[in-house]
């Protein structure tokens, strides 16, 4: 099958300001594409035009091979499109039990939800009655995920998964989005720090200043240029 | 196998579903700026009428006069319309937020229910 998401030449702007210029990217079914780039690359601002929340100021979206460029985002997010926003995007004063009963909007039963989520992790189970809010920063990501994964998403966004984690939180949970990908889930995450995603990337881009300044496979020329690029000199 | 033709059957689910989706006319999408437009003609109303008065007790000319009379009315219209819009699009926000929140208050209730042991 085909790419389920592609950015073609998009170029997107907050006013006059134009923060991407033409980017190209495609995520297939059951691939993991890491975003790179340092802050103010654009990244972010990608994530947004893919989930349609932020226009394009030309170049197309297209999803499952259609273009649905200047699509509702409620539209592309019901058809299975799922975005996991930088901050987590819990409610952080319902407790876990509701913030995944939150999600029967998508006409699943509680049960089906709840199974999802603790069988996928079983830390939300022990915790199911405690407050959001009150969760370790690895516990509320895991219970963003799991409200994504609540939706059956065909293709899924993440920002920043890895902020403000302690580096053994983060490769849990990759493992997870790993496992997810494996599933047939179209995965994009945007990281700036590259080390933790990599590890199970089948792609990577990287995005300086609104261009993708290379992409390829996650490999050691990749990992230097990256380097090069944080730094601003070579390794 | 069975995961690899789920995972199959998702993606074309999507792809079936990307292909039935009706993407809306971008004019429907401006609710942004009539809620807007609507917020400026309530402003140019008001501006209109302490115009049309100052035009009025500047003036001994009932001609003049009848002008700011005509000018006082254009702006009671625009505010008018002006409060008609703003309603109509920052209610429409406003509702859709209130409806999320009762569809939630009433899953919970029918969860509180459905866990009610009987007697």
């Amino acid at each position: 099958m085909s790419a389920l998401l592609e950015l073609r030449g998009v170029r997107a702007a907050y006013d006059r300001i134009t923060v991407l210029h033409g980017v190209d990217l495609a995520v297939g079914p059951g691939q993991v594409v890491a975003l790179l780039g340092p802050n103010g690359a654009g990244k972010t601002t990608t994530l947004k035009v893919a989930a349609g929340i932020h226009p394009t100021a030309s170049g197309r979206l297209v999803l499952g091979g259609r273009d649905v460029t200047g699509a509702a985002p409620r539209d592309l997010a019901r058809a299975g499109l799922c975005l996991i926003p930088e901050g987590r995007g819990v409610f952080p004063n319902l407790s876990v039990r509701d913030n995944l009963l939150m999600m029967t909007f998508t006409g699943r039963p509680r049960e089906e939800i709840e199974e999802i989520a603790f069988t996928r992790f079983p830390v939300l189970a022990q915790r199911a009655s405690q407050t959001a809010g009150t969760l370790s920063g690895g516990e509320q990501q895991m219970l963003a995920l799991a409200r994504g994964l609540a939706t059956d998403p065909a293709v899924l966004l993440l920002d920043e998964l890895s902020m403000g984690l302690a580096p053994l939180v983060v490769a849990r949970l990759y493992e997870q989005v790993a496992e997810i990908a494996a599933s047939g889930v179209a995965v994009l995450v945007v990281e700036q720090f590259a080390a933790a995603v990599l590890g199970i990337a089948d792609h990577a881009a990287v995005l300086v200043r609104g261009r993708i300044e290379r992409q390829g496979s996650p490999d050691d020329d990749l990992r230097a240029e990256l380097s090069s690029l944080y730094l601003g000199s070579a390794p | 196998m069975t995961n690899v033709q789920s995972s199959e059957a998702r993606a074309e689910r999507f792809a079936r579903e990307m292909a039935e989706l009706k993407i809306p006319d971008p004019a429907a999408g401006r609710a942004a700026l009539w809620l807007r437009l609507g917020g400026t003609l309530m402003a140019v109303g008001v501006l209109l009428g302490v115009v049309a008065y100052l035009l009025a007790h500047g003036t001994t000319d009932p001609l003049a006069q009848r002008d700011a009379l005509a000018v006082g009315l254009a702006g009671v219209s625009a505010s008018v319309v002006g409060s008609a819009l703003f309603l109509r699009y920052s209610l429409t926000g406003f509702l859709r937020f209130w409806m999320a929140r009762h569809s939630f208050d009433l899953a919970r209730l029918t969860e509180s229910l459905g866990e009610r042991p009987r007697e």
